[in-house]
């Protein structure tokens, strides 16, 4: 079958190129490491092609099995083998947690161990299932997570071929390493190919659990206390969804399969059915950090920009979404389970873009709003319907193009200008528009109607409309999310006659940051090198051309995936709503992407209209910030004023004290744990009204007769 | 032409009854602008006229001024009035504005604020009660209608030679400079509407 | 795929072009009562006109590059969005692109130099994450009670007798917060003499500050067909409701104090997200009762 190859060449040719990588002679030297790397990549992208010509899934809804071949678990030793699999790479948790010599971590080590050794030994006592059913399975659901791990993660790649060797100077680091960062790079999106299009779940398992060694990996590469320290959260996070997981699949049973669990659950008891699904939620919900557990991607923005970006947008966070989506028919005839999913993910969405209000950190802002995003996908899974399903799939496409753009142009601010504070940031659109801008694209993209995110949001809204607390919050998480990326491109624009952007160079007395004091940093305007640009280029244009590509990636991509999913009666798919015909409803997408253009070609007009800058106006208090003794500075000769931010949210008072403490450790991270209780409350009381409501306009009719 | 008339007379209606006052104090005692916030009170109404105190010069189209000008505020002074967009107007308000008033002949005091400002009506007083400063932005509005070609400081009232007060003749505590006086007196019979 | 007739075009684009001088002349009544309540005469009726076409027949002003696209970005997109209720459209993707327009006069206020105007655009920020909300839960509830999203089927579908009472709270507020009054005037108020320094318009004038001033009456004007769309189909009872709701909104400009930026969201979110999650949980009882019937 000529799947076979091609699958060979999306999993097996990356670990197996990183692993030349790896040996010394090559390692060193720059030259043939890049070429290797890109040779990888072209050879994900090879076999992305080739699968789908072997397979022609786009447009249609349509479901191929593919079989390893003599690899695949149905065969007799393989099948041992995939099944010891999980074992083997608990083992290797198990060792990591040894060395971090933490007594948690090797608690949870262990009881991961012990449920992957559990479930080997089932199905290892099983018979082998009867061979001929491939292990594998490609549809247009798995196609479309395969073309942004391989696509989105090939262009980061590219990127951070460039980037670790800056990224390690700053941190002084040797800078041979480097080459086992784009190793580690690469296994990881070879594991989320092998995750995608796993139907057999084994194979999903090792999928999933090399994803987090990856990550781990990856998130505590530069070593220093910080980065350790992350990647201890990010293993413990990691292990507990892996345990989730685990207990799941050994309570499916031996040669358990995903397409299986949709169907009457399989060989599953039924009793087992919730339990099972409950484990995979969970793990789910661990991978794509959604709002209990989001600890670990917090801590994941020590790593370098394209690690962040792997995570955020390619690869990491995005199994999660899949797998509740893989799972969604299941989850939503589950009673219990399908409101509380959606629950789940509303509530993400709104407290994750609540909190990414307050902060300042570029990185952490972009990492609370991924949490956010992926609260919508998680919601739109379980809401369950063809038009949600459908709608969360666009969004998680271009939320990965929107997001690795951030992630990228971050980095390449960062890696420019040695800080990624807003506020040392601000005016940055107009001292470096070349750096900046892509940024502000990335925003916009994320923002404004009629780009994918915000068609995808008006779908979901329209999908759950008659839950009222999922409407609520997300009314909450949308105008919170639209205010975020106001605020951060608002800062970013900012005028600023006096002073120059980062460093506080024109600023005397702006106490420098530890990442200015490393050595081997690099000075501000210094040029970067030219495939990073590249490739922030490439996602840009991508972003922007969500402008018009949100209408024929529903048709063409995604309604066919949710049709797969949750087959056609439940109800006409996403791009069935659209047209240009008013007084239908329906998002006219392409009226709303002609007044987008429209009101700039209005604002490219006005601008030219303009005749010289008006000097700022007497009283308007411009000008007065640089000067040392005023208003804005405070004792000590730090800017009180520009530290506090463009948010107003807690912290205190409007004031304009500082809104982190001596260590530098925002305030908002001491009150999660009673935000965390009080957002519990709100939603379970908020539930408990709904469902009170609900029951008695059930009761309601049938009472009088 | 003809078809543009109502059009016209649409714009200079509009210019003349929205008068945005920014108020600006050059530095005198404080009455006149007491008197100039009583002005903006609802006693007085001023809102009827279309009248509203903005506090940004750029978008203000009647500059009240009150104090007398001195070589630290005439700068300040002047950049206020540049920065106010055509068709504008200046009100000077009180005998400070107008020519010194009791700070005249002080060593840093340059004079009233037409020293620096081309100044289209003097209110009289010390300080003028509040009516009066509204009749005098009422007399200034009807300027609003057409855009004027720049103009140049106004000075003074009369315009008097600048008092040079000798040290001899300087007078007596507790008696008023006469020509001070005068001035004042000339103002009351000339500038009310 | 029905594009629209032509005459329906005509009736959108006229309505559209007209609308700011509708919402200016309602701005002067506004001005002309708040004055009868404080014992004033008051400005003429006609006086908001006459404000913006002063500025716009003002001397060329310099200004910001950015921040003057911005302003005319920002009118484009509210009077876009007007036009998108008028025409018929997704009620929804209107408010969405309402909040686009909302972004750019918030980006034009921040991106200029006066730490008075980035103030503002703080502020703005938050009246923004009050309002939003309360946009979106008005328009599903109107969709729950019409069974539709568009806004041709919802005019149609009126009057929503059983939606309307607590949906009047969430207007209530938007209403008060897009025309600038007390108490969600934090960031820039729009009565004349509160303020010397005008938060988030501090560094626009002339032309730009009529264009700022024609975008918010854009948006007026969206809120306004908000209300009317609850009793489309009864001009009478249309009038009478906003008419209602605009005296509620001039007692509370009138006896509240400006909200602080808590205030303002507890505000926002305990009266009109309240009384809107009630017209959304009465809408879902009343059509499932429908459906059951």
């Amino acid at each position: 079958m000529g799947g076979l190859g091609a699958i060979l060449l999306l999993v097996a040719a990356p670990p197996a190129v990183a692993a030349l990588m790896r040996l010394p002679s090559i390692g060193s030297r720059r030259l043939p490491r890049d070429l290797l790397a890109c040779a990888a990549v072209a050879s994900t992208v090879i076999g992305l092609a080739a699968l789908l010509g072997g397979c022609p899934v786009l447009g249609r809804a349509e479901r191929f099995e593919v079989s390893l071949g003599p690899l695949d678990p149905a065969a007799a030793p393989a099948g041992a083998a995939w099944s010891l699999a999980p074992a083997a790479i608990a083992l290797v948790f198990l060792a990591i947690a040894l060395r971090t010599r933490t007594l948690a971590l090797v608690g949870l080590a262990g009881a991961h161990l012990f449920v992957e050794v559990g479930a080997a030994s089932a199905q290892l006592a099983a018979a082998p299932e009867a061979a001929g059913r491939g292990g594998l399975v490609v549809d247009p659901l798995a196609a479309t997570l395969l073309g942004v791990s391989v696509l989105v993660g090939g262009v980061i790649i590219v990127y951070a071929l460039a980037y670790p060797p800056v990224h390690l100077a700053q941190r002084g680091i040797d800078p041979a390493r480097a080459g086992s960062s784009v190793a580690w790079l690469l296994v990881f999106v070879a594991a989320m190919n092998l995750l995608v299009l796993a139907d057999d779940l084994r194979l999903l398992i090792v999928g999933w659990e090399l994803t987090t060694l990856c990550s781990v990996m990856l998130i505590a590469f530069d070593g220093d206390a910080a980065a350790l320290g992350a990647g201890r959260r990010a293993l413990a996070y990691g292990l507990a969804g892996g345990v989730a997981l685990g207990a799941a699949e050994w309570l499916a049973g031996p040669n358990a399969r995903l397409s299986g669990l949709l169907v009457d659950g399989g060989g599953t008891a039924p009793v087992a059915v919730p339990l099972v699904l409950g484990g995979a939620i969970l793990a789910a919900a661990m991978k794509s950090a959604l709002v209990p557990f989001q600890g670990w991607l917090l801590g994941a923005m020590v790593a370098a920009a394209p690690v962040s970006a792997l995570l955020h947008a390619s690869a990491m966070v995005n199994a999660g979404s899949y797998l509740l989506m893989r799972l969604s028919p299941a989850i939503a005839d589950q009673e219990p389970l399908g409101p509380l999913v959606v629950l789940l993910g509303a509530v993400s969405f709104a407290a994750a873009a609540l909190a990414a209000l307050r902060q300042h950190d570029l990185k952490r802002i972009l990492a609370l709003s991924t949490v956010s995003t992926l609260g919508l996908t998680t919601a739109a899974a379980g809401i369950g319907s063809s038009a949600a399903l459908s709608a969360g799939l666009l969004l998680l496409v271009f939320h990965a193009v929107a997001k690795a753009l951030a992630f990228l142009s971050v980095g390449t601010l960062e890696q420019a200008t040695g800080t990624r504070e807003l506020e040392d940031l601000a005016g940055a659109l107009r001292t470096a528009p070349l750096l900046a801008a892509p940024l502000a694209i990335a925003a916009a993209t994320l923002a404004l109607p009629p780009f994918g995110l915000t068609v995808a949001k008006w779908a979901i809204i329209e999908a759950g409309a008659r839950n009222v607390a999922f409407v609520v919050l997300l009314a909450l998480g949308g105008a919170a999310y639209l205010a975020l990326w106001t605020g951060v491109v608002g800062r970013l624009l900012v005028r600023r006659r006096s002073g120059s952007v980062a460093r506080g160079a024109a600023e005397p007395g702006v106490v420098a940051s530890a990442d200015e004091a490393s050595p081997g940093a690099p000075t501000p305007g210094r040029r970067l090198p030219r495939r990073q640009l590249a490739a922030v280029a490439v996602l840009a244009v991508a972003s922007l051309g969500g402008l018009v590509l949100a209408a024929p990636l529903a048709a063409w991509l995604t309604d066919p995936a949710a049709r797969t999913v949750v087959g056609s009666g439940a109800g006409p798919g996403l791009a069935a709503g659209w047209s240009v015909a008013l007084g239908t409803g329906g998002f006219e997408v392409p009226l709303v992407a002609g007044l987008l253009l429209a009101a700039s070609v209005a604002a490219v007009l006005a601008a030219a209209r303009v005749r010289g800058e008006a000097p700022a106006a007497y009283l308007s208090g411009a000008g007065i910030a640089a000067r040392p003794g005023t208003l804005h500075r405070a004792p000590g000769g730090r800017t009180a004023l520009a530290r506090s931010g463009g948010f107003y949210w807690g912290g205190g008072t409007l004031a304009w004290g500082s809104d982190s403490d001596a260590a530098g450790v925002p305030n908002g991270s001491v009150g999660r744990p009673a935000a965390l209780v009080g957002w519990v409350l709100v939603a379970s009381l908020v539930t408990a009204a709904v469902l009170a409501a609900v029951l008695l306009g059930t009761a309601g009719p049938g009472a009088p007769g | 032409m003809s078809a543009d008339r109502p059009f016209r007379r649409w714009v200079r209606r509009s210019r003349v009854r929205s008068p945005w006052l920014v108020h600006f104090d050059c530095g005198g005692c404080n009455g006149c602008d007491i008197e100039v916030l009583d002005m903006l009170t609802p006693r007085y109404s001023a809102e009827r006229l279309g009248v509203v105190n903005v506090g940004d010069p750029r978008q203000a189209d009647v500059l009240v001024v009150t104090g007398p000008a001195n070589p630290r505020n005439a700068e300040v002074l002047r950049a206020v009035y540049d920065q106010m967009l055509e068709p504008k107007v200046v009100v000077a308000a009180g005998s400070c504005a107008a020519h010194g008033g009791i700070f005249r002949g002080a060593s840093n005091v340059l004079g009233g604020v037409g020293e620096v400002v081309p100044v289209d009506v003097f209110v009289p007083g010390c300080p003028p009660p509040p009516w009066r400063i509204l009749a005098g932005i009422i007399d200034a509005v009807p300027l609003l209608a057409d855009v004027r070609p720049p103009r140049s400081p106004s000075g003074g009232p009369s315009r008097p030679e600048p008092l040079r007060v000798a040290p001899d003749d300087r007078p007596a505590k507790g008696q008023v400079d006469p020509a001070i006086d005068a001035h004042d007196a000339d103002l009351e019979s000339v500038t009310v509407p | 795929m029905i594009p629209l007739d032509p005459l329906a075009a005509l009736v959108v684009a006229g309505g559209t072009l007209l609308a700011p001088v509708a919402v200016g002349l309602l701005i002067g009544v506004d001005r002309k009562a708040n004055a009868a309540v404080q014992l004033r005469v008051g400005p003429p009726v006609l006086q908001p006109l006459y404000d913006v076409t002063k500025l716009l027949a003002k001397a060329s002003a310099g200004s910001d590059r950015v921040a003057a696209g911005l302003l005319a970005a920002h009118l484009v997109l509210a009077a876009g969005s007007f036009a998108l209720i008028l025409a018929g459209g997704d009620l929804l993707v209107a408010v969405l692109v309402l909040g686009a327009a909302n972004l750019s006069f918030i980006l034009a206020a921040s991106a200029v130099e006066s730490p008075f105007a980035q103030l503002g655009a703080g502020r703005e920020l938050v009246v923004l994450v009050a309002t939003e909300p309360l946009l979106i839960l008005v328009v599903v509830a109107y969709a729950l009670a019409a069974g539709s999203f568009s806004s041709a089927a919802i005019a149609a579908g009126s009057p929503y007798m059983v939606a309307v009472p607590t949906l009047a709270l969430p207007l209530a507020v938007l209403l008060s917060a897009t025309l600038r009054k007390s108490p969600f005037d934090l960031a820039s108020s729009h009565h004349g003499h509160q303020e010397l320094v005008k938060g988030s318009t501090t560094e626009m004038a002339g032309g730009w500050l009529a264009i700022a001033e024609l975008g918010h009456w854009y948006e007026a004007a969206v809120i306004l067909a908000l209300i009317v769309l609850a009793a489309a189909r009864l001009p009478v009872v249309a009038a009478a409701l906003v008419a209602a709701l605009y005296a509620i909104v001039i007692v509370a400009d009138n006896t509240l104090p400006r909200a602080t930026w808590r205030a303002a969201l507890a505000i926002a979110w305990a009266v009109g997200g309240g009384g809107a999650a009630i017209a959304l949980v009465t809408a879902v009882l009343a059509s499932t009762k429908g459906a059951m019937g």
